[in-house]
């Protein structure tokens, strides 16, 4: 027995001089240092080192997550890498993007862009605000990604099969949106409303007139799942108060069916400093309570479906405020000053919101509120006669944590987390007791911030990710436009730890959402040779090895190419000038990374034409003279000699 | 023992079974393939592959068509190689001589199956040898990259530019080495057990 305990013992202790004499035998890097050394020499605390072990990715491994984020003006999401925040991609969506070939020429995005015209006229920018990765039952797919752009009320739809956009759709009613995109439970719809409110028919009408004349408005984009596409034809919007609608979410589990929009200036200010001194700013933050809609959308599309009382407004089916009201679609609850808010906690039961001018996050409950409606629990009508429910009678819980909330997100053990703008710091707080756990600064101005998974049925409570509007010391200074920060927090436990600081050189990114890397099933080159990223099928107008060919009928040429490593076939092309030239591009390539570039001198043409892709161009070659195309792609060691040349003959 | 002795009489149960053991490893090793070829470079970490099977080449054979053409070498296409048109029935003969053999159970027949399947075995070493010299040292003069002519090794390791060639036999080969070596191990059992016979027949004359 005694002999038994002896082996114990000696192995336990074996066991212990491994774990001293392990991690001492191994600290020394291959460039001498010893680890100790190295934290020494540059100043790095433990902390330093166990953020830094945290993050680091050795070549060759892959982030657990990856965030898409809005890229801000840039009009493109950012596709960064968690916990490692290495971009790992730029998606162009409102804005042409030349290294993807996306408004060079290439006729599958070009036909996107025109999609996001407004009223005709080339808009390229875009203030893209908040990406909605497609949802089946409340949790991320990983299939699509949608974007707005605030500026000029648009909405784009990205597959997240091939990263590219699809489709880019313009909503005539808004002047600009801000509540988009958000998707419901199983991505029926895509959710964007309106912020500043304009005449939804876009016609001219006085500030004099702003009750009357000026109107807010949800729409809600079909979604269809089989095409890729938002089907204008089958969805429909509901007029709102001009108030200024801020941010939606929706509601899931048992308050499946509706969403939640915040929204500021219900006082309705029309601003004009230089002439009433009452700025908007004053204006629209007069009054101690603004308003979060509750809205049935699932209702509404029945109302919609059964086209009573629907009204046509450019292009575009309306229900009407009367409608929404008689109908029981949209309810108004009191929410405390200019909320920027309005998030649904995972098990669908509370929202929370958050008035960036109060102290308190305010949680409402969906029982109450139901309750609350079925018994007409209301504190009164707005002006346009929509019902406003008791504040008292639906709030669950206030929890002060500070200045300046802005919006939440949670972990999936109970835990919520608040931006905290004018304190720059993310808060932390219980759901179960409703009391602050915690506080962590961040450097500085944070807007939003995005956890992982963080706004789905089932968080996963390890990575946060706050977005910061203001760096200024954190980076190396590189004139007055600084950097945005973006700090990856981990709050796996208690504290929460800062682990890294991303700078954001392009754009001002507004929200971003986190998907475990394993949810998403990108392909690596297009599924066969052939393949229009556009139609999402295989295109007729591809041409395999030995079918390259010119067609001329009249003045219009076809040019039927393929692009191998290292030549196009053909590579001398004649046409005459005032000839319209469309050119049939196709890659025969198949292996990753096999991509070719298409790009013709001082046409304003440059088409990425990635392994198995198949693409259209076309111009008028209205300049004789001649012009060399080249592969616009290091395709490989014969890169410089695939060229060609396009010759228009006088 | 001469070998009108050893021909002599039937094959015992062990050997038929052992024959039509052989027969039967012969029917997978025709959809097998039979030998793999591996490009390895550093832009290739996961490699190229080449699987020869009895009727045709498969794998990745466009992208390797792509970096041969660089150095000139001739393009790997299926119609090439008559040899496709043809091994197929070849193995479906080795397999019929050996049913052959097991069912009217004669020593002779198996014998013949065998030297000819054996016959075949090393002639096609040899033309695969040749193919890959032939490939090798057939390339065009005019190709941008001028590489000295080559001959990769059929079986084993050759560095070739940037890529080092792995070839080696899969699991078609094996099936068909094994159906082979059951040959010998056949014969051997008749080779005692008649011996055997042979001696009680003596002893019985006596």
């Amino acid at each position: 027995m005694r002999a038994k305990r002896a082996i114990w013992a000696v192995a336990a202790f074996a066991v212990i001089a491994l774990a001293i004499a392990g991690p001492q035998s191994c600290t020394r890097g291959p460039a001498g240092a010893s680890v100790g050394e190295l934290a020494r020499e540059r100043g790095l605390s433990e902390a330093d080192i166990t953020a830094a072990l945290k993050t680091y990715l050795p070549t060759g491994q892959l982030d657990e997550y990856v965030m898409f984020s809005s890229g801000g003006h840039s009009g493109q999401v950012l596709v960064i890498g968690v916990p490692s925040m290495r971009l790992l991609k730029v998606i162009a969506a409102f804005t042409p993007e030349p290294w993807q070939g996306y408004g060079y020429g290439a006729g599958g995005t070009m036909e996107a862009l025109e999609g996001g015209l407004v009223n005709g006229k080339e808009v390229l920018w875009g203030d893209t605000h908040h990406p909605a990765i497609s949802e089946t039952d409340g949790e991320y797919d990983g299939q699509f990604l949608f974007i707005d752009d605030k500026a000029n009320a648009r909405v784009a739809v990205i597959s997240l099969k091939d990263f590219e956009t699809k489709q880019v759709l313009h909503n005539p009613l808004m002047g600009s949106d801000h509540g988009a995109t958000f998707v419901t439970p199983n991505t029926e719809y895509v959710i964007q409303s309106s912020q500043y409110a304009v005449p939804l028919d876009g016609s001219y009408a006085d500030l004099s007139e702003y009750q009357e004349r000026y109107r807010g408005a949800v729409t809600f984009w079909k979604f269809d799942r089989a095409a890729g596409r938002i089907d204008p034809s089958r969805s429909f919007t509901l007029e709102l108060p001009p108030y200024w609608q801020d941010l939606a979410d929706a509601g899931k589990g048992p308050s499946m069916g509706w969403v939640f929009l915040g929204s500021f200036n219900t006082e309705m200010a029309t601003g004009g400093i230089e002439t009433t001194g009452v700025p908007f700013e004053a204006g629209a933050s007069a009054n101690d309570m603004d308003y979060l809609h509750a809205i049935n959308w699932q209702r509404a599309e029945q109302v919609y479906q059964s086209g009573n009382g629907l009204r046509r407004i450019q292009g575009m089916s309306v229900i009407p405020l009367d409608v929404s009201i008689s109908e029981g679609l949209l309810y108004l609850i009191p929410e405390p000053k200019s909320p920027h808010g309005a998030d649904v906690t995972p098990d669908g039961r509370m929202i929370v919101t958050a008035g960036k001018l109060d102290p308190h996050v305010s949680v409402y409950s969906f029982e109450k509120i139901q309750d609350a409606i079925a018994n007409e629990t209301f504190s009164g009508r707005d002006p346009f006669g929509v019902a406003i429910l008791d504040f008292d009678a639906v709030l669950e819980a206030q929890v002060e944590l500070g200045l300046g909330p802005l919006h939440t997100q949670f972990d999936g053990r109970g835990g919520a987390y608040t931006s905290l703008f004018i304190e720059t710091a993310v808060a932390k707080w219980s759901l179960e007791d409703f009391t602050l756990k915690e506080k962590i600064g961040v450097h500085y101005n944070i807007g939003h911030l995005a956890a992982a998974e963080g706004d789905t049925r089932t968080p996963d409570g390890n990575y946060l990710v706050a977005l910061n509007k203001w760096s200024i010391d954190r980076f190396m200074p590189v004139g007055p436009l600084h950097p945005q920060n973006f700090q990856l927090i981990d709050v796996t436990g208690e504290p929460m730890q800062l682990l890294y600081d991303m700078p954001i050189g392009i754009g001002e990114p507004h929200y971003a959402q986190i998907i475990k890397a394993d949810k998403l099933d990108p392909w690596l080159v297009y599924p066969e040779v052939g393949f229009s990223p556009h139609a999402m099928a295989s295109d007729p107008n591809a041409v395999s090895s030995g079918e390259e060919r010119i067609e001329r009928n009249g003045n219009r040429v076809d040019v039927y190419m393929t692009a191998i490593r290292s030549h196009f076939t053909p590579e001398h092309i004649k046409v005459r000038q005032g000839d319209r030239v469309r050119i049939y591009l196709t890659s025969l390539e198949t292996i990753r990374d096999g991509t070719h570039g298409f790009a013709i001198d001082k046409h304003n043409i440059n088409v990425s034409l990635e392994p198995g892709e198949s693409e259209v161009v076309e111009f008028v070659a209205d300049q004789a003279g001649v012009y060399p195309f080249y592969c616009s792609e290091f395709c490989s060691a014969l890169h410089l000699e695939m060229v060609g040349y396009l010759l228009v003959e006088p | 023992m001469s070998p009108s002795q050893l021909f002599r009489g039937e094959l015992s149960r062990t050997s038929r079974t052992l024959v039509l053991v052989a027969a039967l490893l012969l029917i997978p090793s025709a959809f097998l393939p039979v030998w793999n070829i591996t490009l390895v470079a550093p832009q290739y970490p996961q490699g190229l592959s080449l699987a020869i099977y009895a009727n045709k080449v498969a794998g990745e054979i466009q992208e390797v068509n792509i970096l041969n053409h660089y150095i000139g070498m001739k393009e790997i296409e299926q119609d090439e190689f008559p040899e496709f048109r043809f091994i197929p029935f070849l193995i479906l003969r080795f397999l019929a001589l050996a049913v052959l053999a097991a069912i009217v159970a004669r020593l002779e027949i198996g014998a013949l199956g065998w030297i000819d399947f054996l016959v075949f075995g090393l002639v096609m070493l040899f033309d695969f040898q040749h193919w890959l010299y032939e490939y090798g040292h057939n390339l065009s003069p005019g190709a941008p990259i001028s590489l000295d002519p080559f001959t990769p090794k059929f079986i084993g390791t050759t560095q070739v530019a940037n890529f080092t060639v792995k070839s080696w036999p899969a699991a078609g080969a094996v099936m068909m080495a094994l159906a082979g070596l059951l040959g010998p191990v056949a014969l051997f059992f008749e080779w005692r057990r008649r011996k055997d016979h042979a001696a009680l027949d003596q002893q019985a004359q006596v």
